[in-house]
């Protein structure tokens, strides 16, 4: 194409083939500027052939029969229901719901990116100063708390003796009585 | 009415009715003109219903799509650059529209079965309702021609149907299409000129 929009044949092609005479004609019969030289060939290849002077034949006699069909009209409720559809449509939209919905978002989000970062600024900064004061401390550096799990472990509930004290509570269930073995 | 969209109301240039301008009919509603949306249904329920039509071939189902086209305008009209050209954002919304329909109905062979036999049952219209200034087998012949026009034009793939139509029936420039489709203008040359091919091909076997 021509920078001033008009088609030109490529240099060689004298004579236009049925491929590129389609193309050029769909163009040419829309208005697009042709060059001169390309419309006399098109011209030329539709007197000499007969395919493609049938196929436009019978395309343009295919598409007026269908621009000749009447226009339709919409039906008679057709703007009663849309009426009906846009009132829904503003009766739905106008209530503050979604505003509401939208802030309380908005606030969780706000709310959300505080905590972040308070956390952030706030954890890395106090942990270590912590532990050092600590082992600042004398002798705690070294100290170490020894207790042997299977002595913690060793707890048992001896079976049930009337010599016990025993607490009940009158809201709970029968068999749910905590017994302290003396 | 909020009182200070009446007043913009007011300011709006009072030209007549008739011969106001899209772009003014939106800017009068836009100012808070609530009857200037009538005058936008009352332009385009007509022209956007046969294009939905002749696109998917469904007239009922072309209306509930007009009216789909009609509740986005009206959602969305507030956000419409009005440098652009009213008819063309129009068209691209109802344009959208069918093309999600062809889609939906590509894959649901439910619904492409009932189309088929609503055309079906439509087919079996006395010819009494047609012009009547034709003989009945004018009648005939005519109303077969526009039925194999209208099957010849399903058989184009979605795309193409689209831009085929918007330029044969609608009148539509290439740059409008291009525009409507989201498509670069040697795309809807490309389409539309196999399109064309297509549609050729396909009537001719049938067209003496």
């Amino acid at each position: 194409m021509a920078p001033d929009g008009t088609i030109r044949p490529s240099p060689s092609a004298n004579v236009v083939n049925c491929t590129e005479f389609q193309k050029l004609h769909s163009e040419l019969r829309d208005g697009r500027r042709v060059d001169r030289g390309v419309e006399r060939r098109l011209e030329h290849h539709r007197r000499h052939c007969q395919q493609c002077e049938r196929r436009i034949e019978l395309t343009d006699r295919a598409l007026d029969a269908w621009r000749d069909v009447d226009v339709i009209a919409p039906s008679p409720g057709f703007s009663q229901r849309l009426r009906r559809r846009l009132l829904a449509e503003v009766s739905i939209g106008d209530p503050v719901v979604p505003t509401h919905a939208g802030l309380a978002a908005a606030f969780l989000l706000a709310a959300a990116v505080g905590v972040f970062l308070f956390e952030g600024l706030r954890g890395p900064a106090e942990e270590p100063a912590a532990v050092a004061a600590l082992d600042e401390l004398p002798g705690f550096a070294d100290s170490t708390v020894d207790v042997p799990p299977s002595e913690l472990a060793d707890v048992t509930i001896p079976p049930f003796s009337p010599n016990r004290f025993e607490f009940s509570s009158s809201q709970e269930p029968l068999g749910t009585n905590v017994v302290f073995a003396r | 009415m909020n009182p200070v969209t009446t007043m913009a109301a007011r300011a709006v240039p009072s030209t007549p009715v008739r011969t106001q301008t899209d772009s003014e009919v939106v800017a009068a509603y836009l100012a808070g003109d609530h009857m200037a949306f009538d005058r936008l249904v009352e332009r385009y329920q007509r022209r956007l219903l046969n294009f939905v039509y002749r696109t998917i071939g469904d007239r009922e189902r072309g209306e509930d799509l007009v009216q789909e086209v009609f509740i986005r305008v009206h959602r969305h009209l507030h956000r419409f650059d009005q440098t652009k050209k009213f008819s063309t954002w129009i068209y691209t919304i109802a344009s959208n529209l069918a093309k999600n329909e062809l889609r939906n109905r590509s894959r649901n062979p439910l619904v492409l079965f009932q189309t088929i036999k609503k055309h079906w049952e439509a087919d079996h219209r006395p010819l009494q309702f047609e012009d009547s200034h034709y003989r009945p087998d004018d009648l005939f012949r005519k109303r077969h021609l526009r039925e194999l026009v209208e099957w010849a034009v399903a058989q184009l793939p979605e795309h193409h149907r689209i831009v085929f139509v918007l330029r044969e029936l609608e009148g539509k420039t290439y740059e409008e299409i291009a525009e409507i489709t989201d498509c670069n203008l040697g795309t809807v040359k490309s389409r539309l000129n196999r399109a064309r091919h297509r549609f050729a091909q396909v009537i001719e076997p049938y067209v003496d």
